[in-house]
């Protein structure tokens, strides 16, 4: 960019010189930019993730998910969260929020422009290592693109089997996941979740709120406009294969 | 203030190129230490801030294996902290050396200096980076 100060001066000051003023543009917002910290923390310990503010601006972050490693129970477990900067081999923080996990935006912040981190750490609630994942998102909008309805989730499942789809919430609201179908047999349950998808190429789907059940079964969560994921998977009750139908509401 | 002063000395036939004053590379250096172990096949790294523009300089003190200073050859970057790494912008695959392996102009703002096993290493390691950097 330094290297290209020069011509845009002389750009900008040839335009200067009798050119006729270009039409007015309207001003583009604050470009929203959505990364997702996901990992495992240690009992007694932290981790963090560095992200760059440019220019300066809001950046709000969403503790979506706290589950046992490897497990997909959600936990309301507290954990000490804040933004900091990188310093030495981890994230200098001067002030951490406890925080349980949602999928609405439970911190907001302004910042200027430069490097920072989001530190998660144990506040001694964890017994053992849990997997988390954390939306870091830079000028939020209150609407995101599509339109509110019904995304229907229906396919085969397999015993031990697990099958998640994402989808858009265009506002704030609540999302309820309704388990219209599960069977035959129609008394095998199975574990229906909501949350963050996985950054990773896995299609996974980090749980925010799960419960186990039999259909018919519905859950409610409160989200920020945003992409999240439903999912559902055996529950160990499988004795084969079978179907499934969801009907996914969003705001 | 700056853009109208330099159009009208365009309208004139004269541009005038503005440099900063002052010399970055004048700025005065500390320096700090990141020593650790490195995993076999692993990767360590270490944030640090550049309080103002000024010349960055990464020498790779040692590297021990089993006791002994080690032969391997280990990749040292400095970069800038992304997601959980440290994103290299220039690297070196060096020996320890008492000279600098990387020395830079750098602007103001918070870096790191990354170290990498590039498969030579047989057992974990210890090893200490001096980063000299403007104060």
């Amino acid at each position: 960019m330094r290297a290209l100060l020069p011509l845009l001066l002389v750009l900008t000051l040839a335009a200067g010189c009798g050119d006729p003023p270009a039409a007015p543009t309207p001003p583009l917002g604050p470009l929203t930019v959505t990364e997702t910290f996901s990992g495992t923390v240690a009992v007694g310990g932290s981790r963090f993730y560095s992200f760059v503010v440019l220019p300066a601006g809001t950046v709000s972050l969403m503790f979506g998910s706290l589950t046992p490693a490897g497990a997909d129970t959600p936990m309301a477990t507290q954990m000490a969260i804040g933004i900091g900067f990188p310093q030495g081999t981890g994230c200098t923080v001067s002030s951490s929020t406890l925080l349980s996990p949602g999928l609405t935006y439970q911190s907001t912040v302004s910042l200027g422009e430069g490097t920072y981190c989001v530190n998660i750490a144990d506040a001694g609630n964890l017994s053992g290592p849990a997997d988390f994942a954390i939306r870091i998102v830079q000028n939020p909008k209150e609407t995101a693109p599509g339109d509110p309805g019904t995304t229907l989730f229906f396919s085969d499942l397999t015993v031990g089997g697990v099958a998640t789809r994402t989808f858009q919430a265009t506002t704030a609201g609540t999302v309820r996941l309704r388990l219209e179908q599960l069977g035959p047999p129609a008394d095998v349950t199975a574990t229906i979740g909501l949350g963050l998808p996985q950054s990773d190429a896995r299609g996974g789907c980090n749980v925010a709120v799960a419960t186990v059940a039999a259909a018919p079964a519905e859950i409610s969560v409160p989200v920020a406009a945003g992409t999240y994921c439903a999912k559902i998977a055996d529950a160990g009750s499988f004795t084969g294969a079978t179907t499934f139908t969801i009907n996914i509401v969003r705001p | 203030m700056l853009v109208p002063a330099l159009a009208a000395a365009a309208c004139g036939n004269r541009i005038e190129i503005l440099h900063p004053t002052g010399n970055p590379l004048s700025a005065a250096l500390t320096v700090e230490t990141f020593a650790g172990v490195l995993p076999v096949d692993g990767s360590r790294f270490y944030s640090f801030t550049v309080p103002q523009n000024g010349l960055v300089g990464l020498t790779l003190l040692s590297l021990i294996e089993d006791g002994e200073p080690s032969p391997a050859l280990v990749n040292v970057a400095i970069g800038v902290p992304r997601a959980t790494d440290c994103s290299p912008v220039d690297s070196r695959t060096v020996n320890p050396s008492a000279t600098p392996l990387l020395r830079g102009e750098y602007p103001a703002g918070i870096y790191c200096v990354r170290i990498a096993d590039v498969d030579t290493l047989t057992v974990d390691a210890t090893f200490a980076i001096n980063i000299s950097r403007p104060k």
